[in-house]
């Protein structure tokens, strides 16, 4: 596996996403790759970093509606 | 669709049915922005840092890839086809503002107007201590020029592939790769200091 293809693994990997075989892949990978293994550390802080400390709020409810009011006054 | 092409095993969407001709009726169409608002709006969001703002911008981009709709061609996701489309029509929005009224300065801490909003009043088990390190955070992360800060966001927050990313922000790979090592330092370098200086206190 590609030092690349590892890196567009890992934060798939931090979330919980990837299935046993290639959850696998990426470990081994970051195991033996200096490289990579900065990277799976970097990932890991800012992910956590960013996700517990940013805020996340959510699209006002009637959003969808205002789209499709927007769009149909455009037609 | 002739060109459709095997696409890696990770893919968010497993065919672009939002491109299916039934979503040209609007009413249908707000099942896809159902779908995406959320990632759309976060984006954007953490992008201009104003809630209002974000809520306009949303709407206006949604419009954009409603009448888009036709040019998706299924070699990205729709969703990072969808992230271009926002990318594009935020920055140039910061642009726009930076270039009429406010000086740079003001507009990478403005945080006035976001505090306000209900959404961000912390949880009552959270105390003090935790809530201005989660201010000195923020103003770090929000500190980043946008540039920098889209590639964070898309790559930590959102976990989004680094040629997607490319795709997103219409710069190469090497670029997305040096970008976000900068942002890495910055970030870090400002976060130490923060750090460094609430000790002294
Ligand atoms: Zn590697």
């Amino acid at each position: 596996m590609s030092c690349i293809a590892v890196q567009n693994l890992i934060s798939q990997y931090l979330d919980g996403r990837l299935e046993g075989a290639e959850a696998e892949l990426v470990r081994c990978h970051v195991r033996e790759c200096a490289d990579c293994a900065q990277d799976f550390q970097d990932s890991q802080f800012l992910s956590r970093l960013l996700k517990e400390n940013l805020d996340l709020p959510e699209p006002p409810k009637d959003l969808p509606e205002s789209v499709i009011r927007t769009v149909e006054r455009d037609k | 669709m002739l060109l459709k092409k095997r696409r890696p095993k990770q893919q968010r969407l497993p065919e672009p049915v939002e491109q299916r001709p039934i979503f040209r009726d609007p009413r249908n169409f707000s099942l896809v922005v159902e779908k995406y608002q959320t990632i759309v709006f976060r984006y954007v969001f953490n992008m201009v840092h104003d809630y209002h703002q974000a809520e306009d911008l949303t709407q206006e981009i949604f419009a954009k890839v409603y009448r888009f709709l036709p040019s998706y061609n299924a070699k990205y996701p729709f969703s990072a086809w969808l992230l271009r489309i926002a990318h594009n029509h935020a920055v140039d929005y910061t642009r726009l503002r930076r270039l009429q009224t406010v000086p740079y300065e003001a507009v990478a801490n403005e945080d006035s107007v976001a505090e306000d909003h209900s959404v961000f009043v912390a949880p009552e088990s959270v105390g003090p201590d935790e809530v201005s390190q989660r201010k000195f955070i923020q103003d770090a992360i929000y500190a980043l020029p946008v540039d920098n800060r889209a590639v964070i966001v898309l790559r930590y927050l959102e976990g989004v592939k680094l040629e997607e990313i490319a795709y997103i922000l219409g710069i190469p790979l090497g670029t997305v790769k040096s970008r976000i090592n900068r942002a890495r330092l910055v970030l870090q370098r400002a976060l130490a200091q923060a750090f460094l200086e609430r000790s002294r206190r």
